[in-house]
């Protein structure tokens, strides 16, 4: 079958999911005069009818926040996470940055190295060797 | 990667970036040997048995990737979801070839790349017979394959679909309904007879 053959199965198919199952083959055989085309939108609709859930259940999810993947939206020396301020930057890898910072709460004063870990790479290993290195 | 490499996945992606819809599937080749080198450079770090996420697997070579040829085509939504789709594809194609090579007893246990994981949902689709229908539907329509790429294999939904390839989701609804019929009819064996 051809591109355009392929976009004429493609519309009618369509068309056709669109109204009820019961007039379904009626309405084929009023806007389609083709035999070829008509047996192939035909066969479409039997396959769509005995399963319309088909591969809707993706098999694999990938993460939405691509900005701050792509380092778009990079964590910046100056900004707070948790109780701390990021002071500077110690180092960068593929799975996340280093900084030094210091406690912001006023608790009491205290300088440690943030490890961060990028979005998409705590797997459990990754989180089991952050808590061994602790 | 070799300078010569590298130059052509510049090309590529330039191509691309300029319309070349073709361009994405040689950008992907280029870019898998690499992939597996990552791959296989983590797994040899961890302990028998240890699994590694493909999702940390794709962001960690998209990175590279991006750093090493830098410019605003790797910077957005679109390019990223493409390219990711994609690469998920050839991970689980080639995941299914070396579990099917071991089982036959000629494959290197070695190689296999392992996806057992959470963020991977156990397949009712055979991952062999699905690459070889979208292989016969691209040469029909090119941008259905990107459809069932974005949705099946990235998780996207209608409207994010449509968002990331630039068209109307009600285009996309009337795409991803035909391909996964197709799909559905090549598995049953029931291929179009034209």
């Amino acid at each position: 079958m051809n591109s355009e053959q392929w976009a004429r199965v493609t519309a009618l198919f369509h068309e056709a999911c669109a109204c009820p199952p019961a007039e379904r083959e009626r309405w084929l055989a009023n806007h389609c005069s083709d035999p070829a085309i008509h047996g192939e939108v035909e066969a479409m609709l039997r396959a769509y009818e005995t399963n319309p859930e088909f591969m809707e259940q993706p098999v694999a999810e990938l993460p939405r926040d691509v900005e701050s993947l792509l380092g778009v939206r990079e964590i910046a020396v100056g900004q707070r996470i948790g109780a701390f301020d990021l002071v500077s930057e110690l180092g960068r890898g593929g799975m996340g940055e280093v900084f030094a910072a210091v406690r912001a709460d006023g608790h009491y004063d205290q300088q440690v190295a943030l490890k961060l870990v990028r979005a998409g790479y705590a797997t459990a290993g990754v989180v089991e060797r952050f808590r061994a290195e602790r | 990667m070799s300078q010569e490499s590298r130059d052509d996945i510049t090309r590529l992606l330039h191509d691309w970036a300029g319309g070349d819809q073709a361009a994405l599937a040689r950008l992907v080749e280029a870019v898998y040997p690499e992939l597996r080198r990552i791959a296989a450079r983590q797994f040899r770090g961890e302990r028998p048995g240890h699994t590694l996420q493909p999702t940390a697997l794709i962001n960690e070579a998209y990175l590279r990737l991006a750093r090493q040829h830098p410019g605003k085509e790797w910077q957005d939504r679109t390019h990223f979801f493409a390219v990711a789709a994609r690469v998920v594809r050839a991970v689980l194609v080639d995941h299914a070839r070396a579990r099917q090579a071991v089982k036959r007893g000629s494959g290197d246990a070695s190689v296999e790349l392992t996806l057992v994981n959470a963020s991977v949902a156990p397949t009712p689709v055979d991952v062999l017979d699905l690459d070889t229908a979208l292989q016969a539907l691209e040469a029909m329509d090119p941008d259905q394959v990107r459809i069932v790429e974005l949705r099946y294999f990235a998780g996207l939904s209608i409207d994010e679909t449509a968002e990331a390839i630039g068209t109307s989701p009600s285009s996309v609804m009337r795409g991803w309904l035909t391909a996964k019929t197709y799909i559905r009819r090549h598995l049953d064996g029931d291929i179009a007879r034209l």
